[in-house]
């Protein structure tokens, strides 16, 4: 009786430890690659490189590059946005989805986070919050949030039609959610301040 | 007492104190999420919504269902060409003025070329203009309380269609009509109406200070087929809210038809005369899948090649202008398919971003493509991350040894590293072929195109391809579509897309069916008239088996023959074609102005300057009545209907792709994002806390044990 206790309760507190361990990892993980990718920043940055054609690796073994410093005015943060929203490259930061609209242009470019590292911050975000990019050229575009809502991902997809530079920010929902995987998705709208020329918004 | 009952006291205790501890547990999780969620309240308690609900900042909106919208399309199919008419009823069920915004799919080659609106018993025929003009005359007409609608393009393949001012309980149709080519594969005639109103996610504009405009109490309706998806809705609210489609159909192909059938839907079809009516078998379909029409001719009637014409008159300079649109078959071989000798070269993509379900999908694509080749064909296997490997020196005679090299090669590859494409297009696009220069030399380049240096690789492509032709294939939930698109245009091959692990073998068999088989390249049409003779598309592309050449022709004089000529199976092959020019297709010239904006909007883009070509567009556009990026239609009822005092809210009409959809609609899947770090450390939490209770139990089962015997000596 007492023996079966004992070997119970050391599984149990060996598990305990190592989920601990694992969880502690990730967010670890996630606040250790945006330091590293606060300096691959700087270097992207730099006005004799060309981007689009040397992108900046934050660590030699990256598949990702640094794309874009995503600012929270209200919330006072900030955030660098990585190439290519794979499962991977989200562990380190929020990730432009390759297929949407380039950062700046018209159109919709979707940027994912997740909801328990990174986005977690989404959920205190208000209607009219400014955000703001800043691109490696050092141009920065202003954007005020023009909704909020709740999608289902399994029934839809993000049009990526719009008039002007639209930013659709996706974290899973509900946030404190135990379970990954969910089909609910948090998603923040937030168009451009400044009006694109030669177009007259209806 | 003895020390058996004892125990069993402690440990009764012991359940009972971890019950009651697990139970805390379990009720504090859900409490750390409520708190969180309460905090949300400022801006509308997210969780009550749910699935689909959209969050304003105002909620004046409410959540039913403002603006229904049905809609009726009508279309008549002669020759190759669709001559669609699409009325869409908007029904204002609110006490308030409305303006309905409603973002519409088209086929990306329709040609939108006309608008009129039915208001009671009146009728206003829309107009085309510059796209600025129309949006100036439609925010004149909602400041003076007119009725009008204004329809726009977004993409070829997406409009818009806003119509101001609905008085409450107010009823307004919008006719639109487009024309569109048919698609003629393998024998068999099709159509899409892709009418999709499923959710979508429109980015939409709520209620901004910063707006000087009349409008208040400016929203989106909710999207209440969203709602009506999830789980807790009465089924009356259903019924109550779906748009709904008719569809009608008269099918005057001229010959005999073998089979005619719409795979997702229920119709009947009549024969009167040649014309083939086709309708729903319930009229008034859910709007949430799109309609296809399939049909096939009895086998000796299929047609072979055809030319229609129509001569339209320019009313300023008084010019005939003729048109036609040619529909050619390449030839097909009769004995069994014997192509030239191949040179295939597979490139797989096995970058960091395709780990997971994209490798394996990729892994399986080519497996698939290696059962397909013959000791005939030469074959070689590239592989890129970071770097670029490939299998052999240079492509080796595809027997079963080198066959079965690849497979083990393929079956052991690992996504891991960065996306360097620019050595593996090199390397694919460059490697001098070992053979003789009559093989055919194809490269299918599978990946999910997660570059970020696109314009330099396309750049490549162009420069690269030469004789090659590149068939990009991608692959997993939110590929490039538009960089893989350019390529295989710039690469002269095809795009094909898989976004399903289940679709792997069928669509790369498909698509190795269709190269496989010889086709007529380098193909040249000549027109025997005098006078400037243009046509798109401009480059004619190779044919391949049963797909038809469509060229959109307009011409300063008549021709009497066509000769199409080019190279099949290694030898010179011609063919001539007699145009009928007595007969007139309405329509076919509009068609031919489509293609040409289609044609100067993608030089724009390699000019990289997408406003290079705005006044030429515009006038096409001007002329043929047709709504482009810069032309958009315009209707404007004469009677003043608001007054000033009433507001006008604005509400957009959501619609949406359903899953696995292919009409292209420019959008993209939700990322996944979550890493379940909760779950972890809750689950950690609880085991740690419950070995360390069962620690904690087993010491003090004595102390209890100890109490109780002092508790007793005390009584």
């Amino acid at each position: 009786m007492k023996g079966w206790l004992n070997v119970v309760m050391i599984v149990l507190i060996l598990l305990g430890v190592s989920q601990l361990g694992h969880g502690g990892y990730l967010i670890i993980k996630a606040q250790l690659a945006q330091i590293m990718l606060e300096q691959a920043w700087a270097e992207a940055q730099d006005i004799n490189r060309d981007v689009a054609f040397d992108p900046v690796k934050p660590w030699p073994w990256a598949d990702t590059s640094p794309l874009a410093k995503l600012r929270f005015d209200e919330l006072n943060q900030s955030l660098i946005v990585l190439t290519g929203a794979s499962g991977r490259n989200l562990a380190f930061g929020p990730a432009h989805v390759s297929g949407s609209a380039v950062l700046g242009e018209a159109g919709v470019s979707v940027i994912g986070g997740h909801r328990d590292t990174h986005f977690a911050l989404l959920q205190h975000i208000g209607i009219q919050d400014q955000l703001s990019i800043e691109l490696p050229s050092g141009e920065i575009i202003g954007y005020k949030v023009t909704n909020i809502s709740v999608v289902d991902s399994r029934q839809s997809q993000i049009a990526l039609d719009a008039d002007r530079s639209t930013l659709a920010l996706v974290a899973c929902y509900p946030f404190d959610a135990v379970e990954a995987g969910g089909p609910l998705r948090f998603v923040v709208m937030a168009e451009a301040i400044k009006k694109s020329p030669n177009r007259l918004v209806l | 007492m003895s020390s058996t009952n004892n125990w069993d006291r402690t440990s009764v205790v012991e359940l009972v104190v971890s019950a009651l501890f697990v139970g805390v547990l379990l009720v504090l999780a859900p409490m750390s999420y409520a708190e969180t969620s309460f905090e949300q309240e400022s801006h509308g308690s997210l969780k009550d919504f749910g699935s689909g609900a959209l969050v304003v900042a105002d909620s004046v909106v409410g959540y039913r269902a403002l603006l229904r919208l049905d809609a009726e399309f009508d279309l008549v199919v002669s020759g190759m060409v669709v001559q669609a008419t699409v009325k869409q009823v908007f029904v204002n069920n609110t006490e308030q003025w409305l303006e309905g915004q409603y973002v519409f799919p088209l086929p990306s080659d329709s040609a939108v070329n006309g608008l009129t609106i039915r208001l009671g018993e009146r009728l206003i025929r829309g107009e085309i203009k510059e796209k600025e003009i129309a949006r100036k005359m439609f925010v004149k007409a909602r400041n003076d309380g007119k009725v009008a609608t204004l329809v726009e393009q977004q993409r070829p393949n997406l409009f818009t269609n806003r119509v101001t001012n609905i008085a409450p309980g107010e009823r307004i149709e919008v006719t639109l009509t487009y024309l569109q080519t048919l698609t003629y594969d393998s024998g068999e005639f099709s159509l899409r109406i892709p009418m999709t109103l499923t959710p979508r996610y429109i980015p939409g504009k709520s209620n901004a200070s910063h707006r000087t405009s009349t409008l208040q109490g400016q929203g989106w309706a909710f999207n209440t087929d969203q709602v009506s998806d999830a789980n807790d809705i009465t089924p009356q609210q259903q019924n109550e809210v779906k748009h709904k489609a008719s569809v009608h159909i008269a099918l005057s192909s001229g010959f005999d038809l073998a089979e005619i059938q719409a795979p997702f839907h229920d119709v009947h079809t009549d024969r009167v005369g040649g014309v083939y009516h086709v309708r729903l078998k319930q009229p008034g379909a859910v709007m949430n899948r799109d309609f296809v029409l399939r049909w096939r001719p009895v086998l000796d009637e299929a047609p072979v090649a055809a030319f229609f014409t129509e001569s339209v008159v320019d009313d300023v300079s008084a010019n005939i202008e003729h048109h036609g649109l040619l529909m050619m078959m390449p030839p097909s071989t009769t004995y069994p398919i014997q192509g030239l000798p191949r040179e295939l070269i597979l490139v797989i993509d096995t970058s960091g971003s395709m780990a997971g379900t994209s490798i394996e999908q990729a892994k399986q694509a080519l497996l698939v493509a290696l059962e397909r080749l013959t000791d005939r064909d030469t074959f070689n296997v590239i592989e890129f991350n970071s770097t670029t490997h490939q299998l052999f020196e240079t492509s080796v005679v595809a027997n079963a040894q080198n066959i079965l090299a690849a497979r083990r090669y393929v079956k052991g590859l690992d996504a891991n590293g960065g996306t360097e494409m620019k050595g593996a297009l090199n390397a694919a696009l460059s490697l001098h072929p070992t053979h003789e220069m009559s093989a055919v030399r194809q490269v299918v380049f599978i990946t999910d195109g997660s570059v970020g240096n696109e314009a330099a690789l396309l750049n490549l492509i162009a420069t690269q391809v030469k004789g090659s032709r590149l068939f990009t294939v991608a692959i997993g939930a939110a590929p490039n579509g538009y960089f893989m698109k350019k390529a295989a245009q710039y690469g002269k091959g095809t795009y094909t897309f898989i976004g399903d692990t289940f679709e792997v073998r069928k669509s790369i068999t498909a698509l190795f069916e269709k190269i496989e088989k010889p086709m007529l390249t380098n193909v040249k049409v000549k027109f025997h008239n005098s006078g400037v003779t243009e046509f798109y598309p401009g480059n004619i592309p190779d044919l391949y088996d049963g797909e038809p050449l469509l060229l959109f022709v307009q011409m300063a004089e008549k021709t009497d023959t066509i000769t199409v000529s080019g190279e099949f199976e290694g030898r010179y092959w011609e063919r001539d074609i007699i145009p009928n020019w007595s007969f007139d297709h309405p329509g076919i010239g509009a068609l031919w102005g489509r293609q040409k904006i289609q044609a100067l909007m993608d030089e724009s883009v390699q000019q990289g300057n997408r406003d290079y070509h705005r006044k030429e567009i515009v006038d096409l556009g001007l002329f043929y009545k047709l709504v482009s990026r810069y032309t958009s239609f315009i209707a404007v009822d004469a009677t003043v209907m608001r007054n000033n005092l009433d507001t006008l809210a604005v509400h957009a009409i959501a619609n949406n792709l359903p899953q696995g959809s292919r009409q292209g609609i420019p959008s993209v899947g939700y990322p996944k994002t979550a890493l379940g770090i909760n779950g972890i450390l809750f689950m950690g939490a609880l085991s740690l806390f419950l070995g360390v209770l069962v620690l904690c139990l087993k010491q003090d089962s004595r102390i209890v044990r100890i109490k109780y015997a002092v508790r007793r000596e005390n009584y």
